[in-house]
This record gives C-alpha cells, sequence and structure tokens, in this order.
C-alpha cells in the first residue's frame, strides 16, 4: 500500500463488475478533488483506466502485486 | 494500455472471433443458431452426466470445458490467474440456478439470443428485449449499493478446483466418445436424436472453443455488461463487441446458408413472445447481479474466481432440473411447470436484490 493516499479513498477489491467502476465514477461526482482507487482485478483496472481517459482526469497508477492503485490528480 | 484486448479494436476483434467461431462449430454440425450456447450446451452436459432424464439434451458439449480451459490459459499467460472466493458464494449458486431456468424458458443463454438473430430468427428480438430490461433492473439495484461482498484472494487449488473438474469431464468426453446407435459409452450418455445428437468433430469444437475462451477472458467480453456499460456509464465498449458478435455471425450465416429470416420455423426456439422476454429477463437481471452473464462466468472460473465457478455449478444444477421438473420449454412452447417457475425465479431474485442492498458507507 502506498503512504503517498490523498483525498478520499475508494477500496473496491474483490468486487465485481460493475461495481468497482460505479464506485469511482460516483466518487469522481462528488468533486473536483484528489482520489485513490483501489482494485484487485485487472478487468476493473481497465474499466476505471478507460473511464479516467472518458473524464479526462489524470492518474497516477501504482502495481502493487495483483492490485492497482489509481491516484487521481485534482481536476 | 498494455492488453491489446482492452482497447476497442481488441473488444471488436474479441466479439468477431466469438461470433464466427459460433457460425463455424454450427456449419461443422452443431445445432441451429446453436453454434456456441452456454445454457443449452451445459444442459447438454447435465444430461449426459445423468443429472436430468431428457433423452435429446445429452452430450458432453467439450465447448463448455474449452472455453474455460481457454480462458485459463489466457489468465496463466497475462499473469491474471488469481484464486478468489467469499463473495456470498450460496447466492452466486442460486443466481446460477435460476438464470438456468430462465435460459430454459427463452432457450438459451444471451450468446444463443445474438446467435438467434444472426440467423433470422425474429423472436431472439423480443428475448433481448428481456434481457435488457433485466440488465436495467439490476442497475438499479446496483446504483443503490447492491452487493453481494468482496472476495478475497484464496489459495491455489481452490482457483484450480473448477478448471480441474472441466479438464477431468473433458478427459471422460475423449475416453467414451459417442458411438453410433449406443445411447451410453463407459460414463456418459449420449443422445441418439434431437439437438444433443448434432455436434461438430471433436477437434473443431475444442479449438473454437479454446480461441473463444481465450479471447473471452482477455477481453472481458460479457453481455450483460455490455447493457450496464451504456446504462451506467455511456461507455459502449462492451457492447462493440456484441455488435461484433452479431455481426460476424450474421455475415457467416449468410455465407454459409444458415440465414432464414421469421417468426416460425426456427431451430430450437418458440414464438411464446411474453415467456420469451421474461425468460432473458430472469438471466439478464441474475446474471448481472452476479457480476456478468454465463460466458463472462466460465471466464472468471478460468481465473480462480470460485464465486464464478459456484455460479456455474449452479447453472448446471439449474439446467438439470429445468428438464428434470417440466420447467424448460421446447418448440412446442412451454414446458408444463415453466409458467410457475417463469414466476418464482423473478421473485427470487428480486428478493435476492433486496436483500443485497447496502447503507451507503459513512463518509
Amino acid at each position: 500500500m502506498t503512504s503517498q493516499t490523498q483525498g478520499p479513498t475508494v477500496d473496491a477489491r474483490g468486487l465485481s463488475c460493475p461495481q468497482p467502476l460505479l464506485l469511482t465514477m460516483q466518487a469522481l461526482a462528488d468533486g473536483p478533488g484528489p482520489l485513490t482507487v483501489i482494485v484487485d482485478s485487472a478487468a476493473a483496472a481497465e474499466s476505471v483506466e478507460r473511464a479516467l481517459s472518458r473524464e479526462k482526469r489524470k492518474a497516477l497508477v501504482v502495481q502493487n502485486g495483483g492490485e492497482t492503485i489509481f491516484n487521481i490528480s485534482p481536476k | 494500455m498494455k492488453n491489446f484486448f482492452a482497447s476497442t479494436k481488441g473488444i471488436v476483434l474479441a466479439g468477431l472471433t466469438i461470433g464466427l467461431g459460433a457460425a463455424v462449430l454450427q456449419k461443422l454440425g452443431n445445432p441451429g443458431n446453436m453454434g456456441v450456447c452456454v445454457a443449452c450446451f451445459g444442459r447438454d452436459v447435465a444430461g449426459s452426466l445423468g443429472l436430468h432424464r431428457a433423452e435429446t439434451v445429452q452430450y458432453a458439449r467439450p465447448e463448455i470445458f474449452a472455453l474455460v480451459i481457454g480462458a485459463f490459459m489466457a489468465a496463466l499467460s497475462s499473469g491474471e490467474f488469481r484464486p478468489r472466493a467469499g463473495s456470498n458464494p450460496l447466492t452466486h449458486f442460486l443466481l446460477g440456478a435460476l438464470v438456468g431456468v430462465g435460459a430454459l424458458i427463452f432457450l438459451g443463454c444471451p450468446w444463443r439470443a445474438m446467435l438467434r438473430l444472426a440467423g433470422g430468427d425474429l423472436n431472439a428480438v423480443v428475448g433481448i428485449l428481456g434481457l435488457i430490461v433485466g440488465a436495467s433492473l439490476a442497475t438499479r439495484f446496483v446504483k443503490k449499493n447492491f452487493s453481494l461482498g468482496a472476495a478475497k484472494p484464496a489459495n491455489l487449488p481452490l482457483g484450480l478446483i473448477f478448471v480441474l473438474f472441466m479438464a477431468a469431464l473433458l478427459l471422460l468426453r475423449v475416453m467414451f466418445p459417442p458411438v453410433a446407435d449406443q445411447p451410453k459409452n463407459g460414463l456418459l450418455l449420449y443422445s441418439l436424436q434431437g439437438p444433443g445428437s448434432l455436434h461438430a468433430p471433436l477437434w473443431a469444437s475444442l479449438v473454437i472453443a479454446l480461441l473463444i475462451g481465450f479471447v473471452g477472458q482477455r477481453s472481458r467480453f460479457c453481455s450483460v455488461g455490455a447493457v450496464q456499460g451504456l446504462i451506467l456509464f455511456r461507455s459502449g465498449h462492451l457492447m462493440l463487441g456484441t455488435l461484433g458478435f452479431i455481426a460476424a455471425a450474421f455475415i457467416a450465416n449468410l455465407a454459409f446458408g444458415q440465414f432464414k429470416l421469421g417468426w416460425s420455423g426456427q431451430p430450437i426456439a418458440h414464438s411464446l413472445h411474453f415467456w420469451n422476454f421474461l425468460g432473458l429477463l430472469v438471466v439478464g437481471f441474475g446474471s448481472a447481479l452476479a457480476g456478468g452473464c454465463p460466458g463472462r462466468q466460465l471466464f472468471l472460473a478460468g481465473e480462480g474466481d470460485g464465486d464464478a465457478a459456484l455460479f456455474s455449478l449452479g447453472l448446471l444444477g439449474g439446467l438439470a432440473m429445468a428438464h428434470n421438473w417440466g420447467l424448460a420449454s421446447s418448440s412446442a412452447g412451454l414446458g408444463p411447470n415453466g409458467a410457475v417457475a417463469g414466476a418464482l425465479c423473478v421473485i427470487l431474485i428480486f428478493a435476492i436484490a433486496w436483500s443485497g442492498l447496502r447503507k451507503p458507507a459513512a463518509a
């Protein structure tokens, strides 16, 4: 786990489709601030990555074992 | 993105591959508009194992086993094999069983609905509308924080159990192949007539289904996810895959002379609109709550997802019971107890959906 997390965290590990993306989108809709999203499946990571590209949000992506951590920058 | 199949081109290619593969398997001997069907083939597997006694639908379909093994190989090769379980396992099993009954009221899983459409069977349109409504209903619950809970990482054996089970069944199919005019060989039962007697050669079923399993796992191809992606996120990503699937099957059907437009006289289909709609509504609703359509559940099971494996085993059980209890439809229409079963499936899935609602976590 990174110690550099910023803002609220969405922990979507172990959740099935479409919950990881839904929780991420709900958190993004809450405001333009920073957000950390943790997922543990490649399918979820890809869907979050595509959504961030659609929403034009930048993120630092860290791979940690099977987990992917998105440190999403403020808008 | 490192994974080509996660790109737009990738998901379309996956859809094209699966649709074309299915049409080719029909050309090579699989039943009409049933090149690949997770429900029908699961039912045939259940019959071959003696889990039901409907003699026209018994065949150990290598496609089912190969879909899982293909997904397993894809997951291994990409480092995505990840044993996990514990997201309300029994509920996953029950959802699989209910989806199995719904699919046999319609006569096909969502893949077969698309294949029926691509073969000109207009009844499929009614079913697909039901699928869309069912997946939309699930979406409403997911928005209100419906969840079966998070799965936890599990140990290696748990992730391998279902894959090894499929490999063992494939081994049985190879050891005890169908023999002309014999209803049984070794441990396996075989239909002498009806859909169960129609099948592509073993090698073709294996090669094509392994390929489908591979691209399916890599691309996350999912018919229910396609609907949910559009509704929830206005993302057409997975929908492009299903459109590719239908387009490839349609063009191949035209080329192979397998296209016949109409409502009546369609292979292994009936024209009871209400029940076609309701059957796939159950499938769409139940699968979406479980995290993916029946085909996607097989791919997930191949990745080591124990809950998806339980969904698939529940599906197998539901499909078998659908024939034991007269819930399954046929070309002649609804099974004797199909109407009651359809209504019960809807009630039970709503009950699961309500029971899975959680209060939003405190911020």
